[in-house]
C-alpha cells in the first residue's frame, strides 16, 4: 500500500510538472491573450487501480507460500465453524475428526505465519455463504471438497518453487491433507472405496493436480479480500 | 517493483543457515561444471558437458524412481497375496483391497516408464516372502493383515517424501515432479484408511493420522518407521511457540519422510533368501 500510494503521489508530480512547463511555453508567446482559467469543477482523484487495496502475495517463492497461507487459513476458519457450531446429532466419531482436523489446520496455519514472518500477508476473512453448517451432509460434502481441492493444490505447485528445497515442508503437510480428504470421503461412505474413489483417483493411482488459477477460481470466492496474484510463478 | 525485490531478498534469509551446506554443495557443483567446461577443447563446451551433466541428473532421478519402483514392488505383490488367498476378506474388503491392488500394479508400469523416459533401466522384478521366513503372519487373519498394511502403506508415505526430495533437487522436468507428488498423495490416503480401520477394530490405539512415535502392538522390527514422528518443530520453526494448536496435534499434522536405509531394511526382511 505504501509504495502505491508513494508511486500515484509521483505521478502527479510530474503531470504537474510537465503542465507547469506547458503553461511556461504558452507564456513565451509574444502578443498572447493568456486563456480563461476553468472554473474549478468537483474534483476527481485519480483512479485507483485495481490492485490497489488487494492482498499483495509478493513474487517468487514468497508469493507461492503466501498462496498457500491463504489456503491453510481458509481451511482453518472452515473447521472451526464446523467444530464451533456442530450440526445437529454430530456423532462422537465424527466429532473427535472434525477435531482432530481443525487442530491440524490451525497448526498448518500458524506454521506458514511464524515461516513467513514480516513477509506473510495478514489474517484475511472468509465467507462460507454455500455451506449449511447445520447440514451434516452439506458440512461432509464440502469439506472433502475443500480438502480435495487442497491436495490437488499441494500435487502442482510444488513444481513451481524455484528453490527445490522448500518442497520439505510442505509434502509433509500434503500428506496430511490427503489423509483429511480420505477421512471426510470414508465418514461420507464408510465400507467403500470412495477414499480413493475414481473421481479422485484416476486408474494410474494418480490423485488430482490443479493449477494455482483453477484452485483460486474454486476456493478464492470465499475470500472477502481480493487478492493480487501478478507475480505469482505461473506453470 | 522495489516491494517485491524485498520480499524476494527476505525469502532466502528465514533459511539461510540451514541451507548453507545444501547451498555450499550447489555451489561446488556448479564450479566442478565449470571446471569440466574448462578442460574440454572449444568445439564441444556446451555440447559434451551439459550432456554429461544432465545425465549425472538423470541418473539421480533414476536411482530415486528405481527404489520408488522397488517400494511399489512390494506393495504390488502384497496385494497381490492377500486379495487372492482365499477367506482373508469378505465381500466388501475383498472389492476395497483389489481396488487397492489395482492401483498399485498401474503404478509399477506407470513408474517403469517414468524411468524408461530417462534412458535407464528399471529395477528387475523382486519376489516377496511377507512371512519373513515364519515371523510374521500376514494373510492368516483379517487383522493380521492389516497390520502389516499399515507398516508397509506409511513406509510407501514416507519413501515417497523422501525419494521426491531427491528427484526435486535434481532438476526433473515438471511433468515428472507432478506425477510423484501425485502418486505420493494416493499413498496417504491408503495409509488413512487402513489406519482407521485397524482403530475402529481395536486394534491399537490409533488414529488415521500420525501421532507420535507409536508403533503401538505392531513388530519391533518396524519401529524405525515411526522414529521421526514426535517432532514439533519444523524448518527452524518451534511450533508449540507459535500456536494454540496441541502438541499431539502437531506432531499428526505432519508426516516425517523415511530414508532410504530404514526402508531398505524392510524390503530386505522380505525379499531375505529362506
Amino acid at each position: 500500500m505504501a509504495d502505491t500510494s508513494l508511486s500515484r503521489k509521483k505521478f502527479l508530480k510530474i503531470a504537474g510538472a510537465s503542465a507547469a512547463a506547458l503553461w511556461g511555453l504558452a507564456g513565451c508567446e509574444l502578443n498572447s491573450i493568456p486563456p480563461e482559467p476553468e472554473p474549478p469543477g468537483l474534483n476527481l482523484d485519480p483512479d485507483p487501480r485495481p490492485n490497489d487495496y488487494a492482498v499483495y502475495l509478493g513474487s517468487g517463492d514468497t508469493a507461492l507460500f503466501n498462496y498457500i497461507y491463504i489456503l491453510e487459513q481458509l481451511e482453518a476458519a472452515f473447521f472451526t465453524r464446523v467444530v464451533e457450531n456442530p450440526y445437529p446429532a454430530m456423532s462422537e466419531e465424527e466429532e473427535r475428526i472434525f477435531n482432530d482436523i481443525q487442530q491440524h489446520e490451525v497448526a498448518h496455519r500458524d506454521f506458514y505465519k511464524a515461516f513467513l514472518d514480516e513477509n506473510g500477508i495478514q489474517q484475511l476473512q472468509f465467507e462460507f455463504f454455500s455451506t449449511d453448517f447445520s447440514n451434516r451432509q452439506d458440512v461432509l460434502g464440502d469439506a472433502r471438497w475443500i480438502e480435495d481441492i487442497i491436495v490437488s493444490m499441494y500435487n502442482h505447485i510444488g513444481q513451481l518453487f524455484e528453490n527445490p528445497d522448500y518442497l520439505n515442508p510442505i509434502i509433509k503437510i500434503a500428506s496430511v491433507e490427503a489423509r483429511h480428504a480420505a477421512a471426510m470421503r470414508n465418514v461420507l461412505q464408510p465400507n467403500s472405496s470412495l477414499f480413493i474413489g475414481d473421481d479422485i483417483i484416476t486408474p494410474n493411482g494418480l490423485d488430482a493436480v490443479n493449477t494455482p488459477n483453477d484452485v483460486s477460481s474454486l476456493l478464492f470466492p470465499f475470500v472477502v479480500e481480493n487478492v493480487d496474484m501478478s507475480e505469482l510463478p505461473r506453470p | 517493483m522495489q516491494q517485491s525485490e524485498q520480499a524476494k531478498k527476505r525469502t532466502e534469509e528465514p533459511n539461510c543457515e540451514q541451507l548453507g551446506r545444501k547451498e555450499a554443495l550447489k555451489k561446488l557443483r556448479a564450479s566442478g561444471k565449470k571446471l569440466a567446461r574448462a578442460a574440454l577443447p572449444l568445439s564441444l563446451i556446451g555440447i559434451t558437458a551439459n550432456k554429461t551433466f544432465a545425465q549425472f541428473e538423470d541418473l539421480e532421478i533414476g536411482r530415486a524412481l528405481n527404489f520408488i519402483l522397488q517400494i511399489e514392488f512390494m506393495q504390488e505383490a502384497f496385494y497381490v497375496q492377500a486379495t487372492g488367498t482365499n477367506g482373508l476378506f469378505d465381500s466388501v474388503n475383498q472389492k476395497i483391497f483389489t481396488e487397492i491392488r489395482q492401483q498399485h500394479q498401474a503404478r509399477v508400469v506407470l513408474v517403469k516408464n517414468l524411468i524408461g523416459s530417462l534412458d535407464i533401466d528399471p529395477a528387475p522384478q523382486m519376489s516377496f516372502n511377507f512371512t519373513s521366513g515364519g515371523e510374521f503372519n500376514p494373510f492368516g487373519s483379517f487383522d493380521g493383515f492389516l497390520n502389516m498394511a499399515q507398516i508397509i502403506e506409511d513406509t510407501a508415505a514416507g519413501v515417497y517424501k523422501k525419494q521426491a526430495a531427491i528427484i526435486f533437487q535434481h532438476d526433473a522436468s515438471a511433468e515428472m515432479k507432478r506425477i510423484i507428488l501425485r502418486l505420493h498423495s494416493t499413498e496417504s490416503r491408503h495409509a488413512y484408511f487402513i489406519r482407521f480401520r485397524r482403530a475402529e477394530r481395536g486394534l491399537d490405539d490409533i488414529k488415521g493420522w500420525i501421532n507420535q512415535a507409536n508403533l503401538g502392538t505392531l513388530s519391533a522390527a518396524f519401529e524405525n518407521i515411526y522414529r521421526d514422528e514426535g517432532t514439533t518443530t519444523q524448518e527452524e520453526v518451534d511450533i508449540p511457540s507459535v500456536t494454540d494448536a496441541s502438541t499431539q496435534a502437531i506432531q499428526e499434522a505432519w508426516d516425517e519422510p523415511i530414508s532410504r536405509g530404514t526402508a531398505g531394511a524392510i524390503l530386505q526382511l522380505f525379499t531375505r533368501p529362506l
